[in-house]
């Protein structure tokens, strides 16, 4: 059975929704204006890619509490748009909701410390009770109706990406007829700091694939697909965008942080979910790259493709340059910008790249260039090892 | 396609042979084995103490079942390494000592456990990692079914994990508090359980496992009521708390009627991710390593899980 895309919705500081976000990339326009001292005032002064709405006013635009983490109002907003957009109507089928997230409701549990920190007895205890990854979906799978089925994974990086695999063979093995499947993260100041005491973060803006990278700019966001089965589509005269036709999950199996230089884990995501398909590498016009701009995960990817491309590389970049790391989110993201490249058959720009890195030599591309696309892969790789490969195809 | 589980493992605060741990504060504390004997020491060291319940109950669960490399490893874990995103949190927040540790940062991701047994094992294998609060293990185990019934591969192993720190305990209790639902609770508790699944016969079959759309629980009653109707030694594991919550339990009460029923929790205490000892419990119950009154040799165990706005849960099992 064949699994189909019939909606899509994205949240990003580069573009509020499909069409904003593919201007963006069109345009070469990034949204990395903040600054982590916006969210932790006694950090160091990094860049970051924070949508600009304050949570009071982007439970307005979703219509929801003001209770909500961020994470779930990010998550809501980008998953209404991918519901309204595919023009079905969930409470007839059995839909389900499944999403990636890797901090939950932490932006609320942190103002929950700030106070607790001081007295034990202080802070609002209310303010933890959304602190569980899988309570912010099931906050986003009531709203938009997707309550058939609801669940959360958290793969570090990779779990958004996870997510829209395993939604895919829920609807394969006839558990569902439509599943929302993504990712969510908000910008934390555990993320925040964490990422800085592994001196992770560039001081600047982030240069993925470029020989002079020096780390990731954090962002937040959320990207859904509205996934269904063949059936129906059909029925319902549904705008098919593409179609999911591989998707594959690899340990690294190296380090806890870190991916083994040549890449083994991506290799081996990125070859899975070809041969899934039935197709061979040189089918993959373009991929977009999980490419996080720290040394070691672009060279590792760089490797990697170039060990499964050999002699015939497809178009290349990274999309990070703009939404910056959105972690847990970043394969839902993408994988709507993946489909936004297939379906209107373009190449999508990879920012502030100059030089190519010693060893790979790989060249990303810096315009957006029309291009004859019929499959395109995107990667996905986590803390912990955890792979993740998704293949799109024109339908 | 027939499922097996053909070897398990588990720490918890129940141990067949030395009884129950269970602490001044109401609380169940898990029993923890000599790490030693079954971990590298140098590895050992630099692990938190959820990372050293997960691979240790995964590595003796490979050892029992006899599977080297499983082709697919899933973890399941409510809150995840609670350790050390408090460590880190509670650092982060204190202006004057903030001295954060990147360890914690690291160690804190919900898929820790999950990237640790990779590595252990230096396999490249699927690996996946469920947070769905109460459903997190019957969803990594609806996961492994899925993997298991596509046929390519006939090995998983499968585990779900969540520890019970000081601070949760301090805030769980007073969430409790404010919600007023403390009263009769049987009290937090904490664990590790871990499975091979497998497609080839073995000891204990995985008959069914159910999860109900939403609060919608036709299914899974009709299931119980078709099967206490043929099946008379059949022994039921709920998931009840003790407090007000179990009410959610009282659609299904009377179809019970006179089936042996063992309120589970009574033996781990209350975390996310209990089911997997249940499914422990129950493992070990079907093959007589552990004997209890209500019923002396169960051919059938069902586990019954009814939470409040929440899809209820079944999982069947029988010995073979």
């Amino acid at each position: 059975m064949k699994v189909f895309i019939a909606g899509m919705g994205v949240f990003t500081a580069s573009g509020e929704n499909c069409s904003g976000n593919l201007s963006a990339l069109l345009e070469k326009r990034h949204g990395i204006h903040a600054s982590s001292r916006d969210i932790d005032t006694l950090m160091g002064d990094f860049p970051i890619a924070k949508i600009a709405y304050t949570n009071n006013e982007l439970a307005a635009k979703a219509g929801v509490s003001t209770s909500w983490p961020r994470t779930a109002l990010l998550g809501v907003i980008a998953a209404q748009e991918a519901t309204a957009s595919s023009g079905l109507d969930f409470t007839k089928y059995r839909a389900g909701f499944i999403s990636g997230t890797t901090v939950g409701g932490m932006d609320s549990t942190e103002n929950f410390f700030y106070s607790y920190s001081k007295n034990k007895t202080a802070g609002h205890i209310s303010q933890i009770i959304n602190h569980e990854c899988g309570k912010i979906s099931h906050l986003i799978a009531e709203n938009i109706q997707a309550k058939d089925f609801v669940t959360t994974l958290n793969t570090a990086c990779s779990s958004a990406a996870n997510a829209i695999a395993f939604a895919t063979r829920m609807i394969k093995t006839g558990r569902l007829d439509i599943a929302v499947a993504g990712g969510t993260d908000a910008l934390t100041a555990f993320t925040l700091n964490g990422f800085n005491t592994l001196l992770l973060l560039d001081d600047e803006l982030c240069r993925p694939f470029d020989a002079r990278r020096k780390g990731l700019n954090l962002g937040e966001g959320a990207g859904y697909l509205v996934l269904v089965s063949e059936e129906i589509a059909r029925q319902n005269n549904c705008p098919v965008m593409a179609e999911v036709s591989g998707y594959a999950n690899a340990s690294d199996s190296f380090h806890q942080t870190t991916l083994s230089d040549e890449g083994n884990g991506p290799y081996l995501a990125m070859e899975s979910a070809i041969k899934m398909a039935g197709l061979s590498a040189y089918d993959v016009g373009y991929i977009n790259l999980h490419g996080t701009a720290t040394p070691n995960n672009d060279l590792s990817e760089g490797n990697a493709i170039l060990r499964l491309f050999t002699d015939k590389i497809p178009a290349v970049s990274s999309t990070k340059s703009y939404t910056g790391h959105t972690l847990g989110a970043s394969g839902g993201i993408e994988a709507v910008y993946s489909v936004l490249a297939l379906f209107n058959q373009t190449t999508l720009p990879n920012l502030r790249f100059e030089i190519s890195m010693p060893g790979t030599e790989l060249i990303p591309e810096t315009e957006a260039r029309k291009i004859e696309l019929r499959h395109v892969l995107s990667n996905s790789f986590g803390f912990g090892g955890n792979c993740c490969s998704l293949l799109f195809s024109k339908v | 396609m027939d499922l097996y589980i053909n070897g398990t493992s588990s720490i918890s605060a129940f141990d067949s042979q030395q009884g129950l741990r269970f602490d001044n504060k109401n609380r169940f504390i898990c029993i923890e084995p000599d790490y030693k004997l079954i971990i590298d020491p140098r590895q050992l060291r630099r692990m938190s103490r959820i990372m050293r319940m997960g691979l240790a109950s995964a590595i003796k669960t490979l050892e029992v079942a006899s599977v080297q490399t499983p082709q697919a490893v899933i973890t399941a874990t409510g809150l995840g390494c609670l350790d050390d995103t408090g460590n880190f949190l509670v650092k982060m927040c204190d202006p004057d000592n903030r001295m954060m540790n990147p360890t914690a940062f690291i160690q804190s991701i919900h898929n820790t456990m999950g990237g640790q047994i990779a590595m252990h094992l230096k396999s490249n294998c699927y690996n996946n990692t469920f947070t769905q609060d109460v459903l997190s293990f019957e969803h990594a185990l609806l996961d492994a079914i899925m993997l298991l019934e596509a046929g390519t591969i006939e090995s998983v192993l499968l585990g779900g994990i969540d520890e019970l720190t000081e601070l949760k305990h301090e805030l769980t209790s007073r969430l409790y508090k404010a919600q007023k639902l403390c009263e009769g609770y049987f009290g937090q508790g904490e664990g590790s359980a871990f499975f091979s699944l497998s497609s080839v016969p073995s000891a204990v079959k995985l008959e069914a496992m159910i999860l109900s759309q939403n609060s919608k629980h036709g299914d899974i009653c009709d299931y119980i009521s078709n099967h206490l109707a043929l099946e008379k030694k059949t022994l039921i594991l709920t998931g009840k708390c003790g407090d007000k919550s179990d009410e959610a339990y009282k659609s299904l009460e009377n179809i019970f009627g006179s089936t042996a029923t063992i309120d589970y929790k009574k033996f781990c205490g209350d975390y996310p991710t209990s089911c997997a000892f249940a499914a422990w419990l129950a493992c070990e119950l079907l093959q007589q390593k552990i004997i209890f009154d209500a019923i002396a040799q169960p051919k059938h165990i069902i586990i019954y899980h009814a939470y409040p706005d929440r899809p209820h849960t079944l999982i069947h099992l029988s010995g073979c």
